[in-house]
């Protein structure tokens, strides 16, 4: 019997979960992971994985998933908010600089700090 | 061997509404950093996106003007990514359901034949904030503009040049402004433009791989880095080299395009539908409502110009610019002026004041009406045209009504002392020119008209002045 | 108890709210003496059982003495008047701070209240302190909170329960008060049937989720832990209906106005995986109910089996979004780097906890590009067929019941070393956050060990009030709930 390396597999049919995936999906998040602490993580999401194998994954297409709006709830263009500036009394309101700036670790004159921003999106 | 460029834009459209897309602050009118944010655009734990629905409108109008299909259902999903410009880590926008698909852009090719650059979508999103770089090594961040109602309109690639693809981009800047969706004002970051670039051989009609070019903000820098880029592509691929799909950045100063570094990972946006929105639904009543309210649009009110008013195609191009100056110009109209007289007066006079001042006819403190009252007056020969510009001028200045103006006028030159003493004046100091016309020789008529006229500072009715003269003579 | 410091006679430990607020309408005791005597149990018992974090004393009683002078001027009192009540950690509140018991938004000061917490505010209730949970409401058993683990009133060896293990611990043991909870997988009624208490989780969109600190946005619902359904319908009542700064909320109308009399009781409940005590319990409940002439039928949810697994996709899936905000930038904690890069990797992998990083790593996965549709569009397809069965099911009875929890409240510390332990905890609760639908756990007994035992009972979207109606009459018929473990209210 033949197996396809790109896709070794399961039983379960869920993907294999290896050091190099755990890496790239920490960077996703930016979540730092210690070398050390790579081997637990891809036991959890793979014990993890093979629950979730109870959906029927990679069976059938799913893109209809994230087109299809029937059955969800809806609302009408008038029954948006309406565009009127809130004042700094009102919930939902714009608030003191300053109030918000507080809960951020590095503010300065006025402004959120981080170290140099390369580039741009 | 000829090469032929491809283009296709990415236009990000800032909506002209009050607040900000997903919460009550003020839009755009900021002048500290951090001056109008609130939880919601800060990102904090808790606070909820809510949508606005003028800025639905806004991009009904948009998709009206540009001819695309207007979809009842659309929804907002997720566009994931950290950067400091983006406080909760991902940007509301519309990915898998965007609320406009299709629809053209129409420009004008070099040859100035008409073209049309066809549309992938339109769909609504919020923008990011500002980074500024310090010289301390570090970047500030300025949420002003987080959360502001964006429009992002997506062509599909097209054979075109760098000014053809300009002229796309100003099209829209055009229409936007025209229906009241956008200020347009590129320099000012409400309208932004990302455009892809691929070059293929002149018979191919296979693209070649693309590369991205971002933040494009201004139509010279639009139209240069296209030229710059392609060029930059044929260079490679004669070289027998390969063209990587990336993002490039503009240098304008030193007109050349550099790949992005730091960026090792494509993007992996992991758009999922936004579950603190529900879905949207627009109504064919909703674009009914908004299609009633769109303007007279410029093609048409053109064609009524030139064929209705007889205007000369020249005239009319400072009168299109701006939507508001037509709309004011035909308020003048409207108001009994003849449209000749009130294409000079606008042209003439109130141009020249706006430009002077770099205002807009909005602050133009005339009213239509009273305009078209003083070019009346003149037309009846109630007021001399020098007279009335320089009432025109008076009404300027606040609280002055040039109504009033007009009508002390008026009454003043019927029994005017003053036209009397200008003409006897000029009339004792050439003793000459009177015998020659009491002679029967009526040159020299012309001769004291000017120099009552440059006594009276232009304010002399000429005829007036004529009627006077022949009195004295008689 | 029973006498207070002050002058006045206080309501008994385990009275309810609404036997608190006609206490105090007698005059026998002022809501100050009340408030005063609440904030000595939070700060005695309350902490003691690790389920107090903080306590609002100064805030707490202005707006007791407030309350006095109200009553004594004659003029209008709030439907909720005088009545002391807790908020989950993850609950924002004017006072206080709202760090979702995460070391990531320690000392977080929200400055205002959620829009659930204002509309109680509003009604003459009064917030006297915050309850513990897991961090970012992540968690079955309350182990997971920077504040410290929770002891469950019945044993404190044993869990609370979770993650709003902090409010149950509160409700469990002793009365007067009612606690705000959030429920996205069984957070409200798993906590409350291993506490005695009864736990609401209110439709999708019933209750505004402004102020609630986001775990799984489309599961999210805030809801409160009672002593019974009757406080439990009054604060409900006081805290739904549409929210201007929540589009996602709205005001919902019962699907019919007659009570419900037809129930169902969910095969897949009771089966093997149930400990038999549990089963043996609600069998019971079953004859008691059809006592109360109730018609009840076996239904089947076939997609029970699916719901666990469809959760943690999408639970995961939008908590590694919801998270992504606190990047030690604009909140957050930081870790200081010259590299921004760096300074988000490592702000975030010290601020938080081990859970919630497995969870963020999960949900990133299953978005992340050639998963997505394999993980997190096969799970919508799946939540959608959860939905559509438990409509029709619902079609054909007024309320599906089952067990809240399939075993007995665990000890501290017995399922923290294996996800898919505590992941167990969830199955049968799940499927009505996937649903959107309203479910109430009330206590119905004690196993053989003295712990509580707690069924649910679901209704369709707008249906919660028919439910707490239900929960009622079954409260009425058996007033085992009124009980308090012993010492609990020392």
């Amino acid at each position: 019997m033949v197996t396809d390396e790109s896709h070794p597999g399961t039983d379960s049919g869920r993907p294999p979960i290896d050091a190099e995936l755990v890496r790239k999906t920490a960077r996703l998040a930016r979540l730092e992971i210690d070398e050390s602490e790579i081997p637990q993580m891809v036991e959890h999401m793979e014990k993890i994985l093979d629950l979730v194998a109870d959906l029927g994954i990679g069976s059938g297409s799913q893109s209809d998933s994230f087109t299809e709006t029937e059955g969800e709830s809806t609302l009408p263009v008038s029954e948006w908010r309406e565009d009127v500036p809130a004042t700094e009394d009102q919930p939902g309101g714009p608030r003191d600089p300053k109030a918000l700036g507080s809960n951020a670790p590095d503010w300065r004159d006025g402004a959120f700090v981080t170290p140099r921003v390369v580039g741009g999106d | 061997m000829s090469w032929t460029t491809v283009v296709g834009l990415e236009i990000h459209a800032q909506m002209a509404t009050q607040t900000k897309m997903f919460c009550a602050c003020r839009r755009g009118s900021s002048t500290s950093p951090n001056e109008s944010i609130c939880p919601v655009c800060v990102g904090w734990p808790g606070a909820l996106p809510v949508l606005q629905s003028e800025a639905i409108r806004c991009a009904i109008r948009a998709a009206l003007c540009l001819h695309c299909d207007i979809q009842e259902f659309s929804r907002f999903d997720r566009k994931n990514y950290f950067y400091p410009d983006l406080p909760k880590g991902y940007q509301i926008s519309q990915f898998y359901r965007p609320y406009a698909l299709g629809g053209v852009i129409p420009f004008e090719r070099e040859d100035g034949s008409p073209a049309e650059l066809p549309l992938v979508r339109i769909h609504m999103e919020e923008d990011a904030g500002k980074s500024v770089h310090e010289s301390d090594g570090t970047s500030r961040i300025d949420l002003n503009r987080c959360s502001s109602p964006l429009l992002e309109i997506v062509s599909e690639p097209l054979p075109m040049t760098g000014k053809e693809a300009a002229s796309c981009v100003r099209s829209v800047r055009d229409l936007l402004r025209w229906v009241g969706v956008c200020d347009g004002d590129m320099e000012k970051g409400n309208l932004r433009c990302d455009v892809n670039v691929s070059v293929m051989p002149a018979e191919s009609s296979e693209y070649g791989t693309r590369t991205e070019l971002k933040n494009l903000n201004s139509f010279v820098s639009i139209e240069r880095s296209v030229l710059v880029e392609s060029a930059r592509q044929i260079e490679v691929l004669t070289g027998g080299g390969e063209i990587r799909q990336e993002t490039r950045l503009w240098d304008q100063d030193r007109e050349i395009t550099e790949s992005m570094r730091g960026k090792e990972d494509s993007p992996d946006y992991r758009y999922f539908p936004e579950p603190d929105l529900p879905v949207v639904q627009i109504g064919s009543q909703d674009v009914e409502e908004q299609r009633a309210a769109l303007p007279e649009m410029p093609e048409i009110r053109l064609s009524r110009w030139l064929n209705d008013y007889g205007f000369p195609q020249l005239e009319t191009v400072p009168l299109m610019a701006r939507r508001a100056n037509g709309d004011y110009l035909e308020e003048v109209i409207q108001a009994g002026a003849d449209p000749s007289s009130a294409s000079n007066w606008f042209r003439g006079e109130i141009l020249r004041h706006l430009n002077d001042r770099s205002e807009k006819i909005e602050d133009f403190p005339v009213k239509a009406a009273e305009l078209a009252a003083l070019i009346a007056a003149v037309k009846e020969d109630r007021l001399s045209g020098g007279r009335a510009k320089s009432l025109l001028q008076e009404a300027l200045s606040p609280a002055v009504s040039l109504k009033s103006l007009i009508e002390d006028a008026g009454s003043q030159e019927q029994d005017s002392d003053a036209l009397a003493e200008w003409v006897d004046q000029v009339m004792q100091e050439n003793p000459d020119a009177i015998a020659k016309i009491r002679a029967g020789d009526m040159k020299p008529m012309g001769f004291l008209m000017g120099q009552i006229m440059k006594l009276s500072s232009g304010q002399a009715h000429p005829k007036k002045v004529q009627e006077l003269i022949r009195s004295r003579l008689s | 108890m029973g006498e207070s410091a002050g002058s006045g006679v206080l309501p008994a430990p385990e009275s309810t709210s609404l036997e608190v607020m006609a206490h105090l309408k007698t005059g026998k005791c002022t809501t100050v003496e009340l408030i005063r005597h609440y904030l000595k149990y939070l700060d005695t018992t309350g902490r003691d059982l690790g389920a107090a974090v903080e306590i609002l004393s100064d805030s707490a009683l202005a707006a007791a003495q407030e309350s006095d002078a109200r009553r004594a001027s004659g003029k209008p009192l709030g439907c909720l008047e005088g009545v002391p009540f807790t908020a989950k950690m993850n609950i924002a509140t004017r006072e206080g701070t709202t760090d979702a018991a995460s070391g990531m938004l320690r000392g977080f000061v929200a400055s205002e209240d959620s829009t659930a917490v204002a509309r109680l505010r509003a009604e003459g209730a009064i917030l006297v302190g915050k309850s513990n949970c897991d961090e970012f409401a992540m968690g079955a058993s309350n182990e997971s909170s920077h504040h410290g683990v929770v002891h469950n009133p019945w044993d404190r060896d044993r869990v609370p329960g979770g993650s709003s293990g902090g409010a149950a611990a509160l409700a469990g043991s002793f009365g007067w008060a009612f606690h705000l909870g959030s429920d996205t997988g069984g957070s409200i009624r798993q906590p409350a049937a291993f506490c005695g208490a009864t736990g609401m989780k209110p439709t999708w969109g019933r209750v505004s989720r402004r102020g609630l600190v986001a775990f799984g946005s489309s599961l999210d619902q805030i809801g409160p832990l009672t002593r019974d359904a009757r406080d439990a319908q009054l604060v409900l009542s006081v805290m739904e209906g549409r929210d201007p700064l929540d589009a996602t909320s709205q005001s919902f109308n019962p699907s019919e106005t007659s009570s419900m009399k037809r129930i169902g009781l969910v095969s897949e409940g009771l089966t093997e995986a149930i400990a038999p005590e549990i089963r043996q319990r609600t069998v019971e409940v079953v004859e008691q109910l059809k006592k109360m002439g109730h018609e009840v039928v076996e239904v089947s949810l076939g997609t029970l089996s699916k719901a666990n697994a469809c959760y943690q996709v999408i639970a995961t899936a939008e908590a590694s979004s919801n998270l992504a905000r606190f990047d030690g930038i604009h909140t957050g904690q930081r870790v200081e780097s010259e590299d921004l890069e760096e300074l988000y990797s490592k702000s975030r992998r010290q601020g938080f906890g081990a859970e919630v990083r497995r969870r963020i790593m999960l949900g990133t996965f299953v978005l992340s590009s050639g998963y997505i549709d394999a993980y997190y569009g096969k799970a919508q397809q799946v939540r959608s067929e959860i939905r559509q069965e438990m409509l029709s099911a619902l079609d054909t009875v007024d309320s599906l019941m089952m067990p809240v929890s399939p075993f007995a409240p665990f000890r501290i510390g017995e399922r923290v070393s294996d996800p898919l332990a505590l992941y167990a905890c969830d199955i049968l609760t799940v499927t009505a956050n996937l649903a959107g639908v309203p479910a109430v756990a009330i206590p119905c007994g004690f196993d053989s060990e003295g712990l509580p035992i707690g069924l649910q009972w679901m209704g369709k979207h707008g249906d919660d009030h028919r439910l707490l109606d239900l929960a009622t009459s079954l409260q009425d018929q058996d007033d085992s709930w009124r009980g308090l473990p012993p010492g609990g209210s020392q």
